[in-house]
């Protein structure tokens, strides 16, 4: 865990790094367009312009990887630029990547002085991507050497647009690898974290790639006025990413909604929904269960109540734990239908369809209950039992019941996640 | 990003306008052969299959009416690219594969839709002066004023055509007035139809003048498949919303069965009558959300009163019950896209002359959701209660009148104007919101 803290302090090195490196490159090579090279500075303001702005408007929401499509498109576009309209651009590697860690830094510090958040590491990593898709085009491709000129290739335009699309490829590839790299120090598992990475961010990753590539390819033909028109499509993307955002967060403000209703009809205790999905929440994590099933427990536990409603006279206290077998089987059922009825958290209703199912099961029947049920099934036998009070005596009274049906109706490891995190939090 | 209707067979004139509709492509069609260039072979079949793959990938119906597909960027390069002919027969092919089963009528009017908008994507694209020969042009001024420009007066004549054409047909098929339905399209979509235009400037840009030819179709489908996930977000959108407001009423039914019935009879009602007032469409949601959820309270309020009779309650169970409206406002509390129709609950036992509960507002204070919903309640009970048949009874026109200062009178009137031209909604279909 402590390995993490070094997360940030390794990419603010590697980005620092980069930052200097290329810009003491550009110098000590002489590779600059200087003041009579008009269209390459034309070139070069307009290119760092949409990188500041780029970074600037970055796209973050929970559950997706954080990035900024302008300014990579642009970034990777100024990698391959080599002609503008007919002039030939008089600059290389070197200058390239010192204008883009410059934009790219103005535009992470213009996040950090608005009070917005700034993830080093995939600031850092998309840098990377350029350097790797520049050196790759320019030097390795072209031969181009700083502040010299690059060797004609002689590419019919489709080819060409084949090689950028590569070459962006490794480039992304190389970004990712970084990331993950960079969260895998907290796990010590590589494979994951690398796989998550480029699952999430593979679509978008696509888009702004070939938008890179296509920004290149019409420099020649539309000057510099090929980037801004390119970029607009993304641009407008931006906005449906905003309204996907808003949608996501619909969904969550339902749920939320949704578990106050037994509370506001006077079915549970006020909060007993909450205090269940922050208390299984913390045990899932003790237990190692990973992120995205972590959510649909803290969905599952929320809305494990809301079957309720159909009682005609609410159980006392709420407590289902207190109710016969059937009745809780009925309202577990009532509450799946409920879920299910939203359409996107099935990952929830499968938890809540084996909430009430006995451990007993798994070892005598061999079924499979998955964890993140027996979670929410302990949880909220103690949740019910201990009725909101934190008292010692409250809690010991609750363990006690809960020991009784041990390995009958509760796993016994979830208990005894449960009791770590009840010892720790009160002694 | 093109809009197709799913006409009912209800109306008599309907089919008149198919036939029009029909005509009018074919014989357009048949102009632009004669009179237009003949377009390439070429980049015709490949321009086709462009079109038949945006129709294959297209978001299977957003709601019952809207459908979406990145076709009118394929048309608007098609118009550039191949000439009005070529256009139209993009628009003509573009439904060739089929997965879902459809009527004939409806599948042969969406494609004259189609086969028009482009004839009159590509029309426009000539007269504002654009190019035929895209080999020879180059530099960005040339490009933007001979090409770009007529490609963007193009695509705005594209997404009015195609708004005016599917109003039509909604119009007829079912009673909501023309201009209600081709404003609800063009504040929908329209801005991102015609924003999305852009990638047929491009797709056109990097045939030509960028050397890339047939290339380039590959290249644009990722601008493409965004603005296709883009689109999709605005149909999820509106299903989330839906999705939400049905979970909702789904848990009310869990409590008390028959309120989802009602409240999808109240809530098609309601829709009607905002429609008949003229609202705008995110008025007509509002009112509509709020009819659906408008005893969403009830969940609040112990099961053995619901079940009584009014007339056997209390006066102090009454007043339980009267509360719902308060409750179930607070209950839907935190829902961003139902802040609106919140007040709409909390309101609705206001009286328009302001003896109402819970603030005692009176006339337009009130919100218009709140005063729709007071007369739809007022008039499906009524009419649930005493069956009379598909139309209102002027028995129960005067019984409603007389109460003079419970409602709206303008509300009260399009409420009447809905119901004669609709009938009584049967609460079969649960909630319609757009």
């Amino acid at each position: 865990m402590r390995l993490a803290l070094y997360r940030d302090p390794v990419a603010l090195v590697v980005g620092v790094l980069g930052l200097v490196l290329s810009v003491a490159a550009a110098v000590s090579t002489g590779d600059s367009p200087g003041v009579d090279g008009q269209v390459s500075l034309l070139v070069t303001v307009a290119f760092a312009l949409s990188i500041v702005l780029g970074e600037w408007f970055q796209l973050s929401a929970p559950g997706f990887r954080g990035s900024a499509p302008i300014a990579t498109a642009a970034a990777l576009a100024f990698a391959f630029a080599v002609h503008v309209g007919p002039v030939e651009l008089a600059f290389s590697t070197p200058y390239v990547l010192a204008v883009t860690s410059v934009s790219m830094a103005l535009g992470a510090g213009a996040r950090v002085l608005g009070g917005r958040e700034v993830s080093l590491v995939e600031t850092t990593g998309r840098f990377l991507a350029v350097a790797v898709a520049a050196v790759i085009y320019r030097n390795a491709h072209l031969g181009q050497s700083p502040g010299g000129p690059p060797h004609d290739d002689s590419l019919v335009p489709w080819e060409r647009a084949m090689l950028m699309l590569a070459i962006c490829l490794v480039a992304l590839v190389a970004d990712a690898l970084f990331t993950s790299i960079l969260r895998a120090m907290a796990t010590a598992d590589l494979r994951r974290p690398f796989v998550d990475e480029a699952r999430s961010s593979f679509a978008l990753s696509g888009a702004v790639a070939v938008t890179g590539v296509l920004v290149a390819l019409a420099l020649p033909t539309l000057g510099v006025m090929a980037l801004p028109l390119f970029i607009l499509p993304l641009v407008l993307t931006l906005f449906a990413f905003r309204r996907y955002v808003s949608i996501r967060a619909t969904y969550l403000q339902s749920i939320r909604t949704l578990s106050r209703l037994t509370d506001a009809a006077g079915y549970t205790p006020s909060g007993h929904s909450e205090r269940v999905a922050a208390l299984a929440v913390r045990v899932g994590r003790q237990l190692g269960v990973s992120e995205r099933d972590l959510l649909d427990l803290e969905y599952a536990a929320l809305l494990h109540d809301i079957g309720q409603l159909a009682l005609v006279e609410p159980i006392p206290g709420g407590a289902t734990v207190l109710a016969a077998p059937a009745d809780q089987r009925r309202i577990a059922a009532d509450s799946v239908a409920i879920v299910r009825e939203t359409g996107v958290f099935e990952g929830a209703a499968r938890i809540l369809e084996h909430q009430t199912t006995p451990y007993r099961q798994v070892r005598e029947l061999g079924e499979e209950i998955p964890l993140t049920s027996r979670i929410l099934k302990v949880v909220n036998a103690y949740e019910d039992l201990t009725a909101g009070a934190r008292s010692a005596r409250a809690r010991e009274a609750a363990v006690e019941r809960i020991y009784l049906g041990l390995g009958y109706e509760y796993d016994p490891r979830v208990v005894d996640a449960l009791l770590g995190i009840l010892g720790s939090h009160h002694d | 990003m093109t809009s197709r209707p799913e006409p009912d067979t209800s109306s008599r004139l309907l089919p008149y306008y198919i036939t029009l509709v029909v005509t009018t492509s074919v014989v357009v069609g048949v102009a632009s052969w004669v009179f237009g260039r003949h377009p390439d072979a070429g980049p015709l079949v490949l321009l086709v299959a462009m079109g038949v793959l945006s129709y294959v990938l297209r978001e299977p119906d957003v709601t019952s009416r809207i459908g979406f597909s990145f076709l009118s960027i394929i048309l608007l390069a098609s118009g550039a690219i191949l000439g009005p002919f070529g256009a139209w027969f993009v628009g003509l092919t573009s439904q060739a594969v089929e997965r879902q089963r459809m009527e004939w009528f409806k599948r042969l009017f969406n494609v004259a839709m189609m086969a028009l908008i482009g004839v009159a994507g590509a029309t426009a694209y000539i007269l504002c002066g654009g190019v035929s020969s895209l080999e020879r042009v180059s530099g960005f001024s040339d490009l933007a004023l001979r090409v770009g420009l007529p490609l963007m007066v193009a695509d705005v004549v594209q997404c009015i055509t195609n708004a005016v054409l599917v109003a039509g047909a909604v119009a007829l098929s079912q009673p909501v007035p023309f201009w209600v339905f081709v404003r609800r399209i063009l504040v929908s979509s329209g801005v991102a139809y015609i924003g999305y235009g852009i990638i047929g400037f491009l797709f056109v840009v990097l045939w030509y003048p960028a050397g890339l030819g047939a290339f380039s179709a590959l290249l644009v489908m990722a601008p493409l498949l965004a603005a296709r996930w883009a689109f999709v977000q605005f149909g999820e959108e509106q299903r989330s919303h839906e999705r939400v407001v049905e979970t909702l009423v789904t848990s009310l039914g869990t409590k008390e069965p028959p309120a989802v019935e009602r409240s999808a009879r109240v809530a098609q009602l309601a829709e009607w009558t905002a429609e008949e007032l003229g609202l705008g469409p995110r008025q007509i949601a509002t009112v509509t959300y709020a009819a659906t959820l408008h005893e969403i309270g009830h969940l609040g309020v112990p099961t053995r009163l619901l079940r009584r009779a009014p007339g056997a309650l209390t006066d102090s169970e009454r007043r339980v019950v009267d509360r719902h409206s308060v409750m179930g406002a607070r209950m839907i509390e935190g829902i961003d896209f139902l802040e609106e129709a919140r007040s709409g609950v909390r309101h609705q036992g206001e009286r328009y002359d302001g003896r109402g509960l819970p603030d005692g507002l009176a006339g337009a204070d009130i919100p218009v959701a709140a005063r729709v919903v007071a007369v739809v309640t007022a008039l499906e009970a009524a009419m649930t209660e005493d069956p009379v048949g598909v139309h209102p009874s002027a028995e129960l026109r005067r019984r409603l009148g007389s109460d003079t200062g419970r409602f709206d009178p303008a509300v009260l009137e399009a409420a009447w104007a809905a119901l004669d031209k609709h009938g009584l909604p049967t609460g079969a279909g649960a909630v319609s919101a757009s």
